[in-house]
């Protein structure tokens, strides 16, 4: 099932994506969360009723969950090729510990860096020069814990949606940690919805990304180094997960900086990440 | 006289003319402002019932009075009413203060009766322990409690069938709606009241001890250009308590905003 926020006629609601009937369901729900909260309102709830179908051209798709409650999680140098593409840029501070990790290397990003399919990711060459696209599979919790055990991991995803973890390169080597360049306003396009647990089979499910046309990364969440599982795991380890946190897995080779020269993001381009069983999420690059 | 229907939101819709959109309390439902319909010829009047208050259901999620806010103002969409005087009571007042916030241009002008600037400290916990009985008990002893406190001692006396209607308003309500009012009345912050734009009138029930007459005092000082009428001897539901002259009040009102 997939689950939108959406505004039409100057107000937000969701509702229950048809693809095939190209309509959005929209669901007799009341919340005065919406804004923040997005789709992340229906978690613990009855599944509404639905009031009418309008047609999908004619709503405006939202980030499914606009403003994270928290910091995005994010997880680094999660796929074999990725993580020695990046290992070997120059801008990968952790290099030194070798370029597969020991354990996940996890960052985040700020809740305000969330924009929707759509919406233009601003690039300001005063502060970076080098920016990047990541595509990535993102979890989103459904149940509250901590010290999660792997076993009982997937019991807590309420569903899955697509992040592009935009990314300064050379902020993100000036700074040792990750969050500045991770974080720049715009840098977290999510959408285009949220597909609940069940629709996703994460050990075969599609990863690509294009950029302007040209296919620049694709891979499969079967190739994670640290799976789904393991990611909630450790990151629950002493902090207690959230209904509604949001959870960014890691990207595929591919990315502009594995590129000689490097391939980075300028005005005018047009950024696709494709996830199978999701859809896509396509934003263009716009000068601030 | 016409039922609309926006999935489980039921909303009266009587008459022709520019509309007034009346939005009840927390207890109420469209029936709080029937004592004024005669007074309302000439004018497209739309009652709404809240989502989990009279015929509307409780919808899933965690309303807030933004939330109510905006499913009135989802179905005043749907009804295809473009710009519309508002009238509240009590509750309702503040979600009238949300929506000529949010949208000023669509909004003629506010009658607002037993207005309500936020709950006080005291309110607040005493409107979540309500929350807790209703969920518990059922609205039967809340139902008599709310008559008895908010009805004055001179409408008792001289007109005893408004203690039975409050009374009877009350107990009818969905517990679980009742209950998820009060917790958005509870939490309830002050509307931005300098971007309150259109021709305001406040009335206050001398006696009332639920929007006391000092909040409403206090209102009339934040909203520019409001007016504040003050009914003698009656408390908080004015509108059955002096019907005559709140109708009065509020055609005079829309006659003139108009």
């Amino acid at each position: 099932m997939k689950l939108a926020l959406f505004a039409w006629k100057n107000s937000l609601h969701v509702g229950r994506v048809d693809e095939d009937r190209g309509v959005v369901e929209r669901f007799d729900f009341t919340s005065e969360d919406l804004e923040s909260e997005g789709v992340a309102a229906l978690i613990g709830q009855d599944l509404p009723s639905v009031i009418d179908a309008l047609p999908l051209e004619e709503v405006s798709l939202q980030a499914p969950i606009p403003r994270p409650r928290r910091n995005v999680f994010c997880v680094g140098k999660n796929y074999h090729e990725h993580a020695q593409e990046f290992a070997s840029s120059g801008f990968d501070s952790s290099a030194a510990k070798g370029a597969v990790p020991e354990a996940p290397i996890v960052f985040s990003k700020l809740p305000e860096s969330v924009v929707a399919a759509g919406e233009a990711i601003r690039i300001d060459p005063a502060v970076s020069t080098a920016i990047d696209y990541e595509a990535e599979l993102t979890v989103i919790i459904g149940k509250a814990g901590r010290n999660i055990p792997a076993a009982e991991a997937l019991s807590h995803v309420w569903g899955y949606t697509i992040v592009n973890d935009v990314t300064a390169r050379d902020l993100q080597g000036l700074h040792s940690q990750w969050l500045i360049g991770k974080s720049q306003d715009s840098f977290c396009p999510m959408g285009p919805w949220v597909v609940t647990a069940d629709a996703l089979d994460l050990s075969d499910t599609a990863v690509r990304c294009w950029v302007n046309g040209d296919l620049r990364q694709e891979s499969n969440t079967g190739l994670l180094i640290f799976d789904v599982p393991t990611i909630i795991a450790a990151i629950s380890n002493g902090i207690t997960l959230q209904p509604g946190d949001v959870i960014a897995t890691g990207t595929p080779a591919g990315v502009g900086i594995g590129f000689k020269p490097p391939k980075y993001l300028v005005p005018g381009d047009r950024v696709k990440v494709e996830i199978g069983g999701i859809g896509s999420l396509e934003n263009p690059v716009e000068a601030f | 006289m016409a039922d609309r229907h926006l999935g489980s939101l039921v909303m009266e819709d009587q008459g022709q003319g520019a509309a007034v959109v009346m939005i009840h309390g927390l207890g109420g439902s469209s029936n709080s402002f029937e004592p004024m319909m005669e007074g309302l010829a000439g004018y497209r009047v739309l009652r709404p019932d809240l989502p989990g208050a009279g015929r509307s259901a409780l919808r899933p999620g965690k309303p807030g009075l933004r939330g109510l806010a905006s499913a009135v103002g989802d179905a005043l969409r749907s009804a295809g009413i473009e710009r519309a005087h508002l009238v509240g009571h009590s509750m309702g007042t503040l979600i009238c203060q949300y929506l000529a916030v949010a949208a000023p241009e669509r909004v003629l002008s506010l009658a607002l009766f037993g207005p309500i600037l936020k709950p006080p400290p005291a309110a607040q916990t005493a409107l979540k322990e309500r929350a807790q009985t209703a969920r518990r008990e059922g609205m039967a002893g809340i139902a008599g409690a709310v008559a008895g406190g908010s009805v004055s001692a001179a409408s008792r006396a001289e007109n005893p069938v408004v203690t039975a209607f409050v009374r009877e308003s009350l107990m009818r309500q969905d517990p679980a709606g009742y209950a998820a009012h009060c917790e958005a009345l509870s939490e309830a912050a002050a509307a931005d009241h300098p971007a309150i734009q259109a021709p305001t009138l406040l009335v206050a029930g001398e006696n009332d001890p639920v929007a006391p007459l000092a909040m409403a005092q206090q209102l009339n000082g934040l909203i520019a250009g409001s007016a504040l009428e003050v009914i003698p001897s009656v408390a908080h539901w004015m509108m059955m308590e002096a019907p005559r002259r709140s109708a009065d009040l509020l055609r005079t009102h829309l006659d003139k905003a108009a």
